[in-house]
C-alpha cells in the first residue's frame, strides 16, 4: 500500500506546480487586454496612425485658424502683464538684484536679504529675521532715512529696548542715502557694511550698495513693482 | 516517454506564458514606465479606451467639446477641449498634429495665463526649450537652464489627446521631499548683555548647502525631480541615493501587490532635469508650499 502511494506521488507530483501555474495564468492573460488599456495606455501604442476620419475632425483648417487666433489673443495678454514702469526682482537665494523695465534690464547688482535666523527674546519670544517673499510696491521714498530703531535691535545686541521715543532710538546712519518702503517695516535701503553685500545678513530688508541704490531710488517711483523671491 | 515530452512541452509553454505575462503587465511598465496614469484622462476619455468603436465614431467627446468651446469664450479662460469630432471629416495627418499642436500651444498659454492672476510664484517647466522659469503675476523672475531632461516612456506614449488633458491645467504640488530644507532657519538666544553679544558676534559667510535632489509629487499622478548637475558623494550621494531608489521600491511593490489583486495601480509618470546647484535651491525655496506648475512639453 505504501509503495503504491510512493509511486502515484512520483507520478503526479511534477504537475503540480504547471497546473497550478496553468490555472493562474489564464486569469491573469484574460484580464490582461482591458488591465493595459485602461492602465497602461497599451491602445496608445498601436495607434500611432491618426487621421481626421479615425477621429473624427471636422472644418480642420478653421480650427487651425482659430487656435492661431487664440494664441495671438493669449501671447498679447500675457505681455500685457509686463509693468508699464521700471521694476525690481529680488533673488533672496543668490542675494542679487534685478533692475528691470518691461523685458529690458536696466542694472543687476548685489544686495544683502535677511539672514533666516530667529532670535529667542529672554522672555521667550521668537523673533524671525526673514525677507518676505511676493510682490510689494515701493509705498514710500526718503532721502537720508532716519531709522527708528525697534525693540530687537537693541536685545539682539545685548541691551534693554529704551522707551518707544528714546534718543537711542534714531539712527540717522544705518539706512545709508535712501530708502524705498515697501510695508510691513520692510525697505530696500543702503548699508554701513558694503563687504557683506552678496550674504544673507539683514533683519529682513533688503540692503543695496550706494551706486545701485541712487539709481534704483531714482528709477522706481512710487507705486513701483518689487518681486522678491 | 511521450507522456515525459508532454510533460516537458506543457511546463516550458506555460512557463513562457507565465514570462510573457509578468513582462508585459508587470516587468515592463516599471522598466518603462509606461502606464497612462488613470487620473490624465477625463471619464469620456476613459470609456473610449477600453471601447474603440465608441472612440472612432468620437460620439461622447462631441457634446463635451461643444460646450468647451462655449466656455473658451467667455472672459474666464477655462480648458478648451480637443478637436470636434463629428462622423465624417477630412485631413491629412500632418494636418492633425499641426492641430494637436496649436491646441497644445493655446492651452498652455490659458494655464499660464489663468495662474498670473494669482498672489504667489509658480514654475513654468518648458521641456521643449529646456528652461525652468519662476513666473509670478505673469513676469519671468528667474530662468534656468535645464542641462538634462528624462521623461518617463508613459508620458511619450501618451496618446496627443490623453496628452492635451493632462497637461491643459496647472498640477498642483501634493507634497515634496528634499535633502535640503525650504527655509533654513538658525535659532539663535539673545544675548545676556554686551559682552556676550560681542563675543558670540561672527563674521557671516556664504552659507554652505548640501547637495540638492528634490522629488516633487504634484497631482494628476506626475512626480518631478529636480537634481543637480553637480556630482555628489559621500554621505550626500547615500541621502540622494535613498530618495532615488524610493520611488523604484514603491513601483516593485505595487507590481508585488498586483500580482495577488490582478490590478495594479497606474505607474506615477516621473520628469527630471537636472540644473545646476544654485538653480537648484532657487526653485525650491522660491515657491510657495503648494505652488502650481505648468508643464511645456
Amino acid at each position: 500500500m505504501e509503495t503504491e502511494d510512493k509511486s502515484w506521488f512520483r507520478k503526479y507530483a511534477p504537475w503540480i506546480i504547471p497546473v497550478l501555474i496553468g490555472c493562474w495564468i489564464p486569469t491573469i492573460v484574460l484580464y490582461t487586454p482591458d488591465y493595459q488599456n485602461a492602465a497602461y495606455g497599451m491602445k496608445s501604442f498601436f495607434t500611432s496612425t491618426l487621421n481626421a476620419k479615425s477621429i473624427g475632425v471636422r472644418n480642420i483648417e478653421k480650427q487651425i485658424q482659430s487656435s492661431k487666433s487664440n494664441i495671438a489673443a493669449l501671447e498679447n495678454r500675457l505681455n500685457e502683464l509686463l509693468p508699464d514702469k521700471p521694476y525690481i526682482l529680488i533673488n533672496t537665494t543668490e542675494n542679487r538684484f534685478v533692475l528691470r523695465n518691461s523685458k529690458d534690464t536696466l542694472r543687476t547688482g548685489m544686495c544683502s536679504t535677511g539672514k533666516d535666523e530667529i532670535l529667542i527674546y529672554p522672555n521667550g519670544t521668537r523673533k524671525p529675521f526673514k525677507t518676505p517673499k511676493g510682490l510689494f510696491t515701493v509705498q514710500l521714498k526718503r532721502k537720508n532715512p532716519v531709522w527708528t530703531k525697534p525693540d530687537w535691535a537693541f536685545i539682539e545686541e545685548g541691551l534693554k529696548p529704551p522707551s518707544a521715543h528714546a534718543a537711542e532710538r534714531y539712527d540717522e546712519a544705518t539706512l545709508g542715502a535712501y530708502a524705498l518702503s515697501i510695508g510691513d517695516g520692510y525697505m530696500l535701503h543702503g548699508t554701513l557694511y558694503q563687504r557683506f553685500l552678496g550674504l544673507p545678513v539683514t533683519h529682513g530688508c533688503v540692503r543695496l550698495g550706494d551706486a545701485d541704490l541712487e539709481v534704483i531710488f531714482n528709477t522706481l517711483d512710487k507705486g513701483a513693482k518689487v518681486f522678491i523671491y | 516517454m511521450a507522456k515525459k515530452y508532454l510533460f516537458w512541452t506543457l511546463t516550458t509553454l506555460l512557463i513562457l506564458i507565465a514570462g510573457y505575462v509578468l513582462t508585459s503587465t508587470v516587468i515592463l511598465p516599471v522598466v518603462n514606465k509606461n502606464p497612462l496614469p488613470e487620473a490624465a484622462l477625463p471619464s469620456a476619455e476613459v470609456k473610449g479606451e477600453n471601447n474603440a468603436k465608441k472612440q472612432e465614431k468620437g460620439e461622447n467627446t462631441s457634446k463635451k467639446n461643444e460646450k468647451a468651446d462655449k466656455n473658451s469664450k467667455k472672459t474666464s479662460v477655462k480648458v478648451q477641449s480637443v478637436p470636434e469630432p463629428e462622423e465624417a471629416g477630412t485631413g491629412s495627418e500632418d494636418d492633425l498634429m499641426k492641430l494637436f499642436e496649436l491646441k497644445k500651444t493655446e492651452m498652455l498659454l490659458r494655464a499660464q495665463y489663468n495662474l498670473s492672476s494669482e498672489d504667489s510664484i509658480y514654475l513654468v517647466l518648458d521641456l521643449i526649450n529646456k528652461v525652468a522659469t519662476l513666473e509670478m503675476k505673469g513676469i519671468p523672475l528667474h530662468d534656468s537652464n535645464i542641462k538634462e531632461v528624462w521623461v518617463s516612456n508613459s508620458i511619450k506614449m501618451f496618446h496627443n489627446e490623453a496628452l492635451l488633458h493632462w497637461i491643459a491645467q496647472p498640477f498642483v504640488l501634493k507634497n515634496a521631499v528634499a535633502t535640503i530644507v525650504r527655509v533654513p532657519f538658525i535659532v539663535k538666544n539673545a544675548p545676556k548683555d554686551t559682552i556676550e553679544a560681542n563675543k558670540s558676534e561672527v563674521l557671516p559667510s556664504a552659507r554652505k548647502t548640501e547637495d540638492v535632489y528634490i522629488v516633487m509629487n504634484f497631482e494628476r499622478n506626475l512626480q518631478l525631480v529636480i537634481q543637480q548637475s553637480e556630482i555628489s558623494d559621500g554621505e550626500n550621494k547615500m541621502r540622494i541615493d535613498s530618495l532615488r531608489n524610493s520611488y523604484v521600491k514603491r513601483e516593485i511593490d505595487k507590481s508585488i501587490k498586483a500580482l495577488s489583486t490582478l490590478k495594479r495601480e497606474a505607474i506615477m509618470p516621473k520628469i527630471v532635469i537636472t540644473v545646476p546647484k544654485s538653480d537648484a535651491i532657487i526653485l525650491y525655496r522660491a515657491l510657495p508650499q503648494k505652488p502650481r506648475m505648468v508643464l511645456k512639453m
